[in-house]
């Protein structure tokens, strides 16, 4: 391997690039171009080559002198930043050298505002940085960047997009976005949906903070369970089981906490709508959601287009569930929680609503929608638009996912695309079935929620559980502690009339033992069902409480 | 990290498993196709004559979108021919041409493909290559303009900048 860099120092020494040829400065620029490729797709391929490219020095010498140029032939560029997006992503190291390089990225920062295919491949690695050294509204960057100044950019090329057709017909006329480029934006906004909650402050750490939350509030209802004659003691609990799930009428938040997040959001909904301190989701709501609900509503003509539909509900869907993280029973959060829920109401009308009577058959669009259903009710609590019998879709929707997933696997073999998808939900939980029972069970939680809607989504859920072994352990979980979290109220008006009216607490203690066989069939020590192991048994444990209380508290 | 790099790294050698000659194969298309074209251009692309290789790695490069050459060339060690010999071309043009190759496979075949490559190395050819191609890059003095930089970043960003700047080209 030597020869061959004695090969090229040799050659190099030979002319100064100014002194070459353009059809030699030409070459220079091929080789670069296939070399950025290369390292790419090599970066891409393992995370131990990623390591060994962003610690060799020749490599991200290379990359960061093409990055401080002034000029570097557009093909070449654009496969420069295609790999630094892979290069930047996680990754500290290289960040950081990057941060030093000021050169480069001040370059990077004048190039984000140019148009075209550039500029978005351009947003695309500044958020990666970004979101590395947490350049954020609370720390903004050199100069003051954040992801802010990212968003207005990435928010035009969406509205460039003209779809399939328009593409093709392009004839000197306005700059038309091509798919590829629409999909990497929408990525990038994607991304920064995600990374927005770093800049609520008061936000949980975990993506989908119900794994924990739920956790906890059980177990403060357990306790109850365990020693009644305790109750007046356990205040001290109530902080804990508010923190996360927002205004569910749980139980354990006192009454006035409720009524003053009622004032709060009756009161005066618009003005006090404030979040002046939170500019990346200010503007990520007034330019870039827009767009994203134009891309979200479209009808798909071609592949290309369901892809776009899919990725614009998955930015939603990030965005709500960063918001669902957001603690909205402490006070300062009342403005985000205003200006939040508007918008979160309007999604569910014309994105939740209009793709679940497409009836999809689209397993990943699904999969997306129900997320984002789930994330919406969460924030929304009782004021969900929900339609008539829509909550039907949803129990549908779960038994449809049986035939979608089987189907979706064969598919797996002819395209490459939805076998990854099958792939990366390796985590259990991330299933659409889980997913339906999570939004189901949030429907069906509020003290107003009719009993109609409870009683088809109670029946629903320990249909679920009895229908063990057939049903997933991971669906079984979460379809208890939703039933759990439904039914843990003695005094809410569906116990009386749909817990104890249809023999719920039968049922589960019919299916109690089977949920006992679902735990030993889960690996204790494997990576892989860790989390699944450690959910299970608390479910386990929780199930037996929870039909101990249950019988105590029988009405008269 | 080092460490787990360089116990990873395997050379392409000789004795390489890859490099047992290959049988033809059974499918009488393929041993055709084999004999025909992959065979000789191969062997042009090792050729002693620049030209001869020059002219095999363009065909290449416009066989290799086509599932079964590309396969037949990777079976026929394509990727340590390159390696080797493309890739150390005294030409330029060819030299380019290797990397193109390369960096088409890749783009075409799953990421196992680069794992592959990983382990032949291509990472040290990958550095030379970008440390050639850096040091010719520099000397294009004229293209890299911290000035316009600096300038850049007075007029957008920094207006306190750009005033002390303007007091000292007043006293200039």
């Amino acid at each position: 391997m030597s020869q061959i860099n004695e090969s090229l120092e040799s050659k190099a020494k030979e002319k100064s690039f100014d002194k070459m040829t353009k059809a030699q400065q030409a070459i220079i620029w091929r080789i670069s171009a296939s070399l950025c490729s290369l390292i790419g797709a090599l970066a891409e391929a393992q995370d131990d080559i990623l390591m060994a490219i962003s610690q060799n020095d020749g490599i991200t010498g290379f990359l960061l002198g093409l990055l401080s140029r002034e000029f570097v032939d557009p093909a070449a560029l654009d496969e420069l930043l295609s790999c630094m997006i892979t290069l930047t992503e996680d990754n500290t190291p290289f960040c950081e050298e990057l941060q030093n390089a000021t050169t480069a990225l001040d370059l990077l920062l004048k190039q984000k505002d140019l148009d075209g295919t550039t500029s978005v491949l351009v947003c695309g690695v500044l958020h990666n940085v970004f979101a590395v050294l947490g350049w954020n509204d609370n720390k903004p960057g050199v100069r003051g960047v954040t992801d802010r100044d990212l968003i207005p950019r990435l928010a035009i090329t969406l509205q460039d997009y003209k779809g399939e057709g328009a593409e093709k017909k392009q004839n000197g006329g306005d700059w038309i976005a091509p798919s590829e480029i629409v999909t990497i934006a929408i990525e990038v906004l994607a991304a920064i949906a995600t990374s927005i909650q770093d800049t609520f402050g008061t936000t949980e750490e975990a993506r989908e903070p119900r794994d924990v939350d739920v956790a906890v509030e059980e177990d403060e209802e357990m306790k109850d369970a365990d020693m009644e004659d305790a109750d007046e003691q356990n205040g001290s609990g109530n902080k804990d089981s508010e923190r996360g799930d927002d205004d569910d009428g749980d139980k354990s938040m006192d009454d006035e906490a409720i009524a003053e997040d009622m004032e709060a959001v009756l009161g005066n909904d618009e003005a006090d709508a404030r979040i002046d301190d939170l500019p990346t989701l200010e503007i990520f709501l007034k330019k870039a959601l827009p767009q994203v609900l134009r891309l979200a509503g479209l009808e798909p003509k071609s592949e290309d287009e369901m892809a776009i539909k899919i990725h614009a509900v998955s930015v939603l869907n990030n965005l709500a569930w960063s918001l669902s993280c957001v603690d909205f029973s402490k006070g300062q959060n009342v403005g985000l929680r205003n200006a939040w829920r508007p918008h979160a109401g309007r999604i569910w009308e014309k994105v939740v609503t209009a793709i679940l009577d497409s009836d999809t058959e689209d397993l990943e669009l699904a999969t997306e929608i129900t997320s984002l259903s789930w994330a919406l009710a969460r924030a929304l609590g009782e004021d969900v638009p929900l339609k008539e019998g829509q909550h039907k879709k949803f129990i549908s929707l779960y038994h449809a996912a049986k035939k979608l997933e089987a189907a979706a696997l064969n598919n797996g073999n002819a395209d490459g695309e939805e076998k990854k998808q099958i792939a990366d939900d390796d985590d259990p939980f991330q299933t659409l079935g889980v997913k339906c029972i999570g939004v189901l069970g949030q429907l069906a939680l509020h003290g107003t929620a009719p009993v109609a809607l409870n009683r088809d989504v109670g029946v629903f859920l320990v249909a679920v559980v009895s229908a063990l072994p057939e049903t997933r352990a991971a669906e079984a979980v979460e379809a208890l502690n939703q039933l759990f979290d439904v039914y843990g109220d003695e005094d809410a008006a569906c116990d009386k009339e749909v817990f104890w009216k249809d023999n719920f607490l039968k049922h589960l203690e019919a299916s109690a033992a089977k949920v006992k066989v679902m735990l030993r069939g889960i690996h204790k020590h494997e990576e892989k069902t860790r989390e699944l192991r450690a959910r299970a048994e608390e479910v386990v444990m929780n199930l037996d409480r929870f039909i101990a209380y249950k019988k105590k508290h029988r009405p008269s | 990290m080092g460490k787990t790099k360089k116990n990873r790294i395997r050379p392409g050698r000789p004795g390489d498993p890859l490099a047992r000659p290959s049988k033809a194969p059974a499918d009488p298309e393929l041993a055709a196709l084999r004999e025909q074209k992959i065979l000789p251009v191969l062997k042009d692309l090792q050729s002693s004559e620049s030209k001869t290789r020059s002219m095999a790695a363009t065909a290449i490069a416009n066989m290799i979108d086509n599932d079964k050459c590309r396969r037949l060339l990777l079976r026929e060690q394509l990727v340590p021919i390159v390696m080797q010999n493309t890739l150390t071309d005294v030409s330029l043009d060819g030299r380019a041409s290797g990397w193109e190759i390369i960096r088409a496979v890749s783009e075409l075949e799953d990421a196992g493909f680069c794992v592959h490559l990983y382990r032949l190395d291509v990472l040290t050819a990958i550095e030379g290559a970008c440390r050639s191609v850096s040091k010719q890059l520099r000397s294009m003095s004229w293209k890299v303009r911290d000035s316009d930089l600096s300038l850049f970043a007075l007029m957008s960003f920094h207006i306190e900048f750009f005033s002390s700047s303007t007091f000292l080209t007043c006293h200039r």
